[in-house]
């Protein structure tokens, strides 16, 4: 506090050393003040122009929709977040758009919040996926599949889903995708199942502009809905970490 | 007040609780004293966090920080309430209402200004438009182009606001667009260079318009490891621009971080995070004018 007070004093004798002619100015301090558990004070108008809304918001919000195992939150290169969400996203994909669907891919960004433990409410799927994105799916060619790998790569990892297990690589000669089932190494075109926000080029995904293209008109937040329904509090949803991506530094 | 409520991260609440026991200080609260409060990246968190959030529970929510924001005032008359962009998206608040909800809230606050950032699109240009008639605040951005847009005359690039004897020009500038918008949303919203905009903004602002301090809301993100525009490279460029409010990359900030721009002044740029976790607050202290850069900021350590 001391030392403050001295800066204080300093500046004041700058300024009034360095021009004389000016008023005296200094800036006191920036601060955050953080809205935590400990400022009690809220605003009763506010409160009251809230409520209405929350009402409406509340009554459907709060219905339980499935259970997780266990809280689920996002990182990279991989995550249980990332990787439970996409693999959700290929089982509901394969049953309501298209039975060959080999790969699912989202954003980071795009995943806003982490699932907790327990019972998951509408609330919180629209916690995680708020954007009204739909589901689409784009075919890409093998050489595509590389630069969408690529891709994933250079952004240190992103949530990817497969019916099976499957794994990003980076060689020197660049990224693969491998797959768990042999003849899924070998197809001249492959299709991902992918946000209608990535199809169009968002975040950096050029890669699917322009391709092959269809539109479920779904969202994905009611293909969420759909997979957590089938989990029950005795058997909830359960994620895998299982080393899908694999960056090797060595081969940078 | 009771300070003791402010309660700042970490070990800098005691400095706060200092610095506000500083005799000197209360001398300048008689005299001419503004403080600047801002938020950034709210999302439509009209509520704290959820209690199953982990990390940030119980964090946030508009009705404590409108409480905050009203002690604030009634310690202080001179108060610049102000938003550096992505009001819109993130709760269902948005999906149900469309950010009617954001926009009256932030008018019961008296908002004074907010820039535009890249999910404030997410409805369309039509979707933005429909809730303006909510916002009692202006819009500012200089360097996006409306024309033959809906938005076209409702957007600033910049307001003066005259607060005690200072004069304080605010200007707002917004990120690109392409790859993070999806083009049928911002139609024909164009992408000029915000630092070319908001140079000859800033110097409308401090030499024609005589302005003591000169603010810029941005919606270009902190910092990036790419060559892409950021506060960074911006406030190093800039000329004429006292204070940056960033935004979009969701950082906190607890010190101003000082840039020296082309001019060899200091510029300092701030940013609160996210979601209405926090309210930031810069207090400036005059007797009329905000001239001398270097007793300005020789003051930004404290806190």
């Amino acid at each position: 506090m001391k030392l403050f007070s001295k800066h204080f004093y300093i500046c004041l004798i700058l300024a009034a050393l360095g021009c004389n002619r000016l008023p005296y100015t200094a800036k006191v301090g920036g601060q955050l003040n953080t809205l935590d558990s400990s400022w009690k004070e809220s605003s009763k108008r506010i409160d009251n122009l809230i409520q209405p809304y929350k009402a409406q918001i509340d009554s459907q919000m709060n219905i339980v929709v499935g259970y997780s195992a266990e809280e689920l939150i996002k990182s990279r290169p991989e995550s249980a977040l990332g990787n439970g969400i996409t693999d959700l996203l290929i089982s509901y994909g394969t049953s309501h758009i298209n039975n060959d669907i080999d790969l699912c891919v989202l954003n980071y960004g795009g995943l806003r919040a982490p699932l907790p433990k327990g019972p998951i409410v509408v609330g919180r799927i629209y916690e995680i996926m708020p954007f009204d994105n739909t589901l689409v799916v784009i075919t890409l060619s093998k050489e595509q599949l590389k630069s969408l790998a690529r891709h994933i790569l250079t952004k240190s990892g992103e949530p990817i889903g497969a019916k099976r297990h499957v794994k990003i690589m980076n060689y020197k000669s660049g990224a693969i995708f491998q797959f768990e089932e042999d003849s899924l190494n070998v197809k001249k075109s492959y299709n991902i199942l992918t946000s209608n926000y990535l199809a169009d080029g968002g975040d950096g995904y050029t890669v699917f502009q322009s391709k092959p293209r269809f539109n479920s008109n779904i969202l994905i937040r009611t293909a969420l809905i759909a997979e957590f329904s089938k989990t029950t509090q005795k058997e909830p949803f359960k994620a895998v970490i299982d080393g899908r991506i694999v960056w090797d530094p060595n081969n940078e | 007040m009771n300070r003791r409520d402010f309660i700042l991260s970490g070990s800098k609440a005691a400095m706060g609780l200092a610095l506000a026991s500083s005799p000197l200080i209360s001398v300048g609260k008689n005299r001419s004293s503004l403080s600047i409060l801002f938020t950034n990246d709210w999302h439509s968190r009209i509520e704290p966090f959820p209690m199953d959030e982990g990390r940030y529970q119980g964090l946030g929510g508009a009705s404590k920080r409108a409480a905050l924001i009203e002690r604030i005032r009634q310690e202080n008359k001179h108060v610049l309430l102000l938003d550096s962009g992505d009001i819109f998206q993130g709760t269902p608040y948005f999906n149900f209402f469309g950010g009617k909800l954001e926009f009256e809230l932030m008018s019961q606050m008296k908002y004074d200004a907010a820039t535009l950032g890249n999910h404030d699109f997410d409805n369309g240009i039509d979707g933005l438009v429909r809730q303006m008639p909510f916002a009692s605040f202006p819009f500012l951005n200089c360097n996006y182009g409306f024309e033959g847009t809906k938005l076209d005359g409702k957007v600033l690039p910049y307001k003066v606001f005259k607060k005690g004897g200072t004069r304080v020009g605010v200007l707002g500038v917004g990120i690109e667009l392409t790859g993070l918008v999806s083009k049928k949303l911002f139609g024909n919203v164009q992408y000029k260079d915000p630092i070319q905009h908001a140079n000859d903004v800033a110097d409308h602002l401090k030499n024609k318009l005589k302005c003591d301090l000169v603010i810029c809301l941005s919606h270009l993100g902190f910092e990036y490891k790419t060559d892409k525009v950021s506060d960074i490279t911006f406030a190093k460029q800039s000329a004429n621009i006292d204070l940056i409010l960033g935004g979009h990359t969701h950082t906190f900030i607890e010190r101003p971080i000082e840039v020296i721009n082309k001019r060899s002044k200091v510029v300092n740029i701030l940013q609160t995070g996210w979601a209405g976790i926090n309210l930031g607050k810069i207090d400036y202290e005059a007797d009329s004018y905000f001239e001398d850069q270097k007793a300005q900021n020789c003051m930004v350590k404290i806190s």
